[in-house]
């Protein structure tokens, strides 16, 4: 299974999701959600047909073909996310910065680790003068700080 | 009428409220760089120290930060493909690729021209539709609201970049999105996906744009490596370019005073706003283009359609000032503050204090100059940053674009969101899905709805979309909107015979 097919068959659940949903719901609050899913679902299904049959033929990108290791790539940077994520819901937003930034350019051969250190600081730094005390806005403290979860 | 003109323009010249207006231009330009978020906060802030200052210096300082918010949030948007204000989003479109051929310096001082000079023209609108603003207020029902966002979401439609078959697919997926959170006729929570609270006032929109256009373009940095500035090209010629741009706006004069008329029009309608304002202006002008194709892949023009739609909110002044009905966010905010200093907007405002009207219009423009003023000093300087090898801006731009998805609401589940949106939206680029009907669709998705409902409950009666005249007419416009492409075809078709 291909990247375009498997990107194709979530848009295809997605629309099939509020479809379904909407089904469940009053007339006035599901027609419009119906009338437009259904048509994104009828659309997305002749997409991926169509998508399916080209799908032998190289895709021509403007910008160049994509790396070989791009779904690496793409994994990685949202694992990296996923950790910022982590690391501001645990430690708060400064720490949160400043780990990223340093994890992110330190772990790299090509970037010295005092550059990484300086761009960390500098940015927590920037964010600190910035929100903190110029716009006295209150950030986020981190679960392990006194920082409580909203609910979802 | 010329007293308060008089008395306004003087309290102008004064030291105290013209760096008043620089502080909040200044102010406005730092908040409208950050992307997630907006000059109105900055507004928020400083709306509790203003008690203290006289009323025409306190209106001052806030127009000047309405008047940078424009240009500020287009810079981020042509550098980096991430809008720093909403109103700024569809300047990513054209004014981003005009960046990746090397051209950020003219981008920018297209921008700023077209910010400058539609707020002019902006001015000017306003200036004439004082006498007729009741009667454009009142013609402007929720019918023909509904036709005039069918009328936008029909052109992006048509005009889909690309795909249009896929074109369609993102904007009716964009529709849905807005339809997530609570029912405001049913009071329902839809497609909640298991959440009762978070999603309950919907998607936001600014964690949804931040991840969108920010995590979603990093993630196509993070892919590509290099810098920003594809292959050999080379940023050269800051200044020419700038002044190039400038010089370019004066090429596209009809889609500069379409995209202003859009602007000072959506601007007046109240609960509007400029997020729709920019998209529609750029709708239409690629509707209108001869190269439609073109739109998307840097066409000055696009630039120009999207910046000159960001004066909605002079046109905004007008409802507020004369009904006490705030046309768009910045200006609720301004009506805000006008009640905190004792002032009651309505009607007799206009007739009773013409000077703090003036003050406004006047505190507008200048702080517009300012804006476009340091924009195009700087424009040399913020181009470079295209130069930087994205291993340094990945991790600053995410973590500053981030914390813009958290600060809007201050809530943690929105730098997930954001994250989530920007994988799957760096997928819609990747297969060739257009994001900007998304975002377009996105936007105007949960109006259309509202104003078909409201639209119902005036008058049981679906006709009514077709019984009042400008409701009528967009419609009829709706109706050529589809016919005009097959009547080109055809004609094309002839020629070629």
């Amino acid at each position: 299974m291909t990247g375009r097919f498997a990107f194709n068959l979530l848009l295809l659940v997605f629309a099939a999701y509020f479809v379904w949903s909407a089904t469940n719901y009053e007339p006035q609050a599901r027609m419009i959600p119906l009338v437009i899913g259904g048509f994104v679902l009828i659309l997305q299904s002749w997409v991926t047909i169509m998508d399916g049959r080209t799908n032998s033929a190289p895709v021509e990108h403007a910008e160049g073909a994509p790396p070989a290791d791009e779904a690496n790539r793409v994994a990685a940077l949202t694992g990296w996310m996923v950790l910022f994520f982590g690391l501001f819901m645990l430690f708060g937003t400064l720490a949160a910065i400043f780990l990223f930034i340093l994890l992110f350019l330190g772990l790299r051969r090509d970037v010295h680790k005092w550059i990484a250190f300086a761009v960390a600081g500098g940015m927590s730094l920037v964010v600190w003068v910035l929100f903190v005390r110029l716009m006295r806005f209150e950030l986020y403290p981190g679960v392990l700080f006194g920082g409580s979860l909203p609910s979802l | 009428m010329l007293d308060p003109l008089l008395t306004a323009a003087g309290a102008l010249l004064q030291p105290q409220n013209a760096l008043l207006v620089i502080l909040g231009n200044l102010m406005g330009l730092l908040f409208g760089l950050l992307p997630g978020i907006t000059v109105l906060a900055a507004m928020s802030i400083l709306l509790p120290f203003t008690i203290g200052l006289e009323p025409i210096s306190a209106m001052y300082l806030f127009i000047g930060i309405l008047g940078a918010g424009p240009f500020g949030g287009a810079v981020t948007a042509i550098l980096f493909n991430i809008p720093g204000e909403p109103t700024s989003a569809a300047a990513c479109f054209d004014g981003y690729p005009m960046t990746r051929r090397g051209e950020a310096a003219k981008a920018l001082g297209l921008a700023a021209a077209s910010a400058v000079f539609s707020s002019v023209l902006g001015l000017l609108v306003l200036i004439a539709l004082i006498p007729m603003v009741r009667a454009i207020v009142y013609a402007f029902g929720p019918p023909e609201f509904f036709m005039l966002l069918m009328f936008g979401l029909a052109t992006v439609a048509v005009a889909a970049p690309g795909n249009t078959m896929k074109g369609l697919v993102t904007a009716g997926l964009g529709v849905l999105i807005s339809l997530i959170g609570y029912d405001p006729i049913t009071g329902v929570l839809r497609f909640g996906l298991g959440s009762s609270n978070y999603l309950w006032d919907g998607v936001n929109l600014p964690a949804f744009f931040v991840g969108v256009f920010a995590v979603g373009e990093v993630i196509g940095y993070y892919v590509a490596g290099g810098t920003i500035v594809k292959g050999d090209i080379r940023v050269t010629g800051m200044l020419k370019g700038t002044l190039e741009g400038v010089r370019e706006l004066f090429r596209h004069p009809r889609v500069f005073l379409q995209g202003s008329m859009v602007g000072s029009i959506i601007g007046i309608l109240p609960g509007v706003g400029g997020t729709v304002s920019n998209f529609l202006s750029y709708t239409i002008a690629m509707q209108t283009s001869k190269n439609p194709e073109t739109y998307g892949k840097g066409n000055p023009e696009g630039l120009v359609a999207a910046m000159s739609a960001t004066n909605e909110d002079t046109g905004a002044l007008l409802p507020t000032m004369a009904f006490g009905i705030p046309g768009s966010a910045g200006s609720a905010l301004l009506l805000g503050a006008l009640i905190l200093h004792g002032f009651n907007p309505g009607p007799l405002f206009i007739k009773d204090h013409l000077e703090i009207v003036w003050a406004l219009i006047l505190g507008l423009l200048l702080a517009n100059i300012i804006a476009t003023t340091v924009g195009l000093a700087g424009a040399n300087l913020l181009a470079r940053l295209t130069t930087i090898d994205v291993k340094y801006l990945i991790p600053t731009i995410l973590v500053i674009s981030l914390l813009g998805a958290y600060a809007d609401r201050e809530n943690i589940w929105d730098v997930a969101l954001a994250i989530s949106t920007g994988v799957i939206a760096y997928g819609f680029t990747r297969f060739d899905f257009p994001i900007v009907t998304l975002v377009i669709g996105f936007v105007m998705g949960r109006l259309v709805e509202r104003a078909f409902a409201q639209s119902l409950q005036m008058q049981l009666d679906p006709l009514i979309f077709f019984k009042r005249p400008i409701s009528l007419l967009l419609f009829c416009l709706l109706v050529l909107l589809f016919v005009m492409p097959l009547v080109r075809q055809f004609i094309a078709a002839r020629r070629v015979a």
